[in-house]
């Protein structure tokens, strides 16, 4: 690698950057620089003058005076001494010096024998070149020639800033066309009266006509002429002012607003007609207004989806929604279907906008209800199920049924997705037929008390002794009117628990004296199947529950474990404690549960095989009714069965373990 | 020392006066007036002179408490003990019998064979 003979400037790799980004270098000669060359030489009187543009190979001349090379090598170079400096560089007799002395140029054509350069500057401050003089006799300048030369150069400077600017419109402007042409959506641009200048290719294939055709066109020649009319008087009507016409009934609104929409029908060369949502906005440069543009968007698609919504939410039962909820105070119904206007007696449109009106007709009692079971599936992001009252009108008053489901959204807020329908009929339906069974019930246990009284009394021997068939026929009489007794109580129970009617005396206790209640009076019973009951180990765990309610769950756990227990066997009943709940476990040796009787286990009237021959006396609720119990108290009940015995279980939270007595203390 | 001797039954089913009539002169030993209504109740109970009032809660025309407070009026229930009978069981209506000045609440369908014995343990906390 040859030594290199000529001085680089400090940031010379910053300084070709800057001259390769101005994408000059070998491009044709501009009336600009050849003005300022020819002035140069014409000022400073020599023969030679050049603006040189020094990249790393060579100086190349982007003008030239009086030379007819477009290029030397760098190393001959005067100018790549001359960018070193900020000043003008002036040579008045290179064969003075040492530094030319030998310069081809100087010794040979152009015969050099005075050289000064001002160094030219890109736009951000490199110097990539001089504009120069040179004579072929050794001279100075002039100061005023000094002066000329450096104001000269500096007017070379400012044209690069003007040709870097140049560059960076260009580039904008391919940019904008590039998103203009892929953009999906119709973009059209008009002067300020409205007639089309642009349209983008989508725009082009929206109307089914080239820009070239539409070009000058109105935007309003687009649009269905009876729709504008329309708009017109309305626009006439709002502001009481005449009517507008032409493209103000577009632009009207722009004195307001920055843009307005609309739906418009957009009518087609070929004849077809197209719903579209027009969005016209101004386009102002410098605060002067210098044109509109105007985006299209087919609405084709989406009037398809919104029929196809509509047509089906009309077939369905009751309505449907959509409802979001941004925090306590904010909510609304985005979508409400036509269903709405008979459930609360309002439009869908003020569900969207009025959404506390739709609240305002749930009846006042199940309001708090309504909301709490709101939050809590928006807390829990778990399904809505409620039933409420509401009163589409001051006069009326139906039970709903709404069923939903919750999605957080990202922006904070959930939104549920769901139904609400009417449900008077069934509630009524249900009405009576609770009626009808405590009414049945009451009646029916009127004549049963006696029935019973008066069999107690003779089967008991309170009316002296009687023919063993006949105390045998008795009996069997008294022990089954004992058994509609049983019945008739679990009847009336169930329809209180359905009712909500039940009431519960809840009270903090300990749990093992009420365990040991519950064996002790279930003992007799059980020994007529030949069964002992047993509790396991003793507990401190104290529950919150209405004593008598959970006595009736633990009778019936226990009496139909004796029954079904194999004969001579012992029930055991267990307590375990189990992270914040007790469980109390009432397990059998019995033969278990068949397989396809364990779903509906706590069904009402649920037995198992009623052609089984095994004797079940039970009223088929006593479970269904434990369920109940057990879930006001705020607990859960189970089962486990396999072919070795079953295990039925049921848990309750713990309020609060009594600590055990100190040894010791009285 | 007073002495339980005459109960005065009010109810409106013949059945079930039958039976607690047997149960309470045959197991108990007492004089049993059985009223088919409250009214019937008011107009015997001052020749009566009963010692203890069972009362029927659910009865056509004048029920069970509506007969109670008129019977406040012609007897001392101070000192003639007041039950109901009753399939109602819910703990906030028996309060409410209470407040009226029943002693006791008798469950419907009652026990033939301890009723007597019911009777007399109500009788005995108030003179006891």
């Amino acid at each position: 690698m040859p030594e290199r003979s000529y001085p680089l400037p400090a940031d010379e790799y910053a300084r070709l950057q800057a001259l390769l980004e101005l994408q000059i270098l070998d491009t044709p000669a501009e009336e600009a620089f050849d003005d300022l060359t020819r002035l140069a030489a014409l000022i400073c009187e020599t023969p030679i003058a050049l603006v040189s543009l020094i990249d790393d190979q060579r100086q190349w001349f982007k003008s030239r005076v009086g030379l007819d090379a477009r290029e030397t090598p760098r190393e001959q170079a005067f100018c790549t001494h001359a960018i070193l400096g900020s000043e003008i560089f002036e040579v008045p007799d290179p064969l003075d010096d040492p530094r030319f002395r030998d310069n081809p140029l100087v010794t040979g054509t152009p015969n050099i024998r005075f050289y000064a350069g001002m160094p030219v500057s890109s736009p951000d401050g490199q110097r990539i070149g001089t504009l120069c003089v040179i004579d072929r006799q050794p001279r100075l300048l002039s100061p005023a020639q000094r002066q000329a030369l450096q104001h000269l150069g500096q007017i070379a400077s400012r044209q690069l800033i003007l040709r870097r600017q140049a560059i960076l419109q260009a580039r904008e402007a391919a940019l904008q066309r590039a998103l203009l042409n892929s953009a999906g959506c119709a973009l059209l641009c008009t002067d300020n009266q409205g007639q089309l200048t642009y349209l983008n290719p989508t725009a082009e294939q929206l109307l089914g006509q080239s820009a070239k055709a539409l070009h000058g066109q109105s935007l309003c020649r687009l649009l269905d002429p009876r729709e504008l009319q329309a708009r017109a008087l309305l626009l006439g009507l709002q502001q009481h002012s005449p009517a507008p016409n032409g493209f103000a009934v577009l632009s009207a609104e722009l004195a307001e607003h920055d843009t307005s929409s609309h739906e418009w029908t957009l009518q087609r060369s070929d004849g077809a007609e197209l719903p579209v949502l027009l969005t016209l906005s101004p386009i102002r440069n410098d605060q002067q207004l210098i044109g509109y543009l105007a985006i299209l968007q087919d609405m084709s698609q989406r009037q398809l989806f919104q029929q196809r919504l509509q047509r089906i939410a009309e077939q369905v039962p009751g309505m449907l929604f959509q409802f979001i909820r941004e925090d306590a105070q904010h909510f609304y119904f985005p979508y409400a279907s036509e269903g709405i206007r008979p459930i609360f007696g309002i439009s869908p449109q003020q569900a969207a906008q009025e959404s506390h009106l739709l609240f305002e007709r749930i009846d006042s009692e199940d309001l708090p209800h309504v909301r709490a079971s709101v939050a809590r599936s928006a807390a829990e992001l778990s399904p809505w199920h409620q039933e409420f009252r509401v009163r589409p009108t001051p006069n009326s008053l139906l039970w709903v049924e709404a069923r939903s489901m919750p999605q957080a959204l990202r922006e904070g807020g959930v939104q549920w997705h769901g139904f609400i329908s009417d449900i008077s009929e069934r509630k009524r339906i249900e009405h009576l037929k609770a009626e009808f069974v405590s009414t049945v019930s009451h009646e029916l246990r009127t004549p049963l008390t006696a029935i019973a009284g008066a069999l107690g009394l003779v089967v008991n021997g309170a009316l002296g002794e009687m023919p063993p068939s006949m105390a045998e026929m008795l009996r069997i009489a008294e022990q089954n009117s004992q058994r509609l007794t049983l019945l008739i109580n679990d009847l009336l129970d169930m329809e209180k628990l359905s009712a909500g009617k039940m009431v519960f005396q809840l009270r903090n206790q300990p749990l093992q004296p009420l365990l040991e209640e519950a064996l002790d009076s279930n003992r007799t019973y059980a020994e007529r199947f030949a069964v002992t009951l047993q509790l396991k180990g003793g507990c401190t765990a104290q529950v919150c529950v209405d004593r008598l309610r959970l006595q009736q769950v633990l009778a019936n756990l226990l009496s139909n474990a004796a029954k079904f227990t194999t004969p001579g066997s012992t029930v055991e009943v267990q307590v375990t404690p189990l992270d914040g709940q007790v469980r109390v476990s009432v397990i059998d040796k019995g033969p278990g549960i068949p397989e396809e009787f364990q779903v509906r286990i706590f069904d009402k009237f649920a037995q198992a095989d009623a052609s089984d021959s095994r004797p079940s006396p039970g009223t088929g609720l006593g479970l269904a009714i434990s369920k109940e119990l057990i879930e006001r108290m705020d607990g859960t009940i189970g089962f486990t069965s396999s072919s070795q015995g079953s295990t039925f279980w049921f848990s309750l939270p713990l309020v609060e373990t009594i600590p055990p007595a100190e040894p010791g203390s009285d | 020392m007073a002495e339980l001797k005459r109960i005065l039954h009010v109810e409106d089913d013949r059945s079930i006066q039958a039976v607690a009539k047997l149960a309470l002169e045959t197991l108990g030993g007492f004089e049993v007036l059985s009223c088919l209504s409250g009214q019937e109740a008011l107009d015997q109970v001052q020749g009566f002179n009963p010692d203890f009032i069972l009362l029927d809660v659910m009865m056509p025309g004048m029920d069970g408490p509506a007969t109670l407070s008129k019977l406040r009026e012609l007897v001392d229930i101070e000192q003639v003990p007041v039950a109901f009978m009753t399939a109602k069981v819910q703990p906030q209506e028996i309060e409410q019998y209470r407040q009226l000045g029943a002693r006791e609440v008798i469950v419907k369908p009652f026990d033939p064979m301890t009723l007597a014995a019911q009777v007399r343990s109500i009788w005995s906390r108030v003179h006891g």
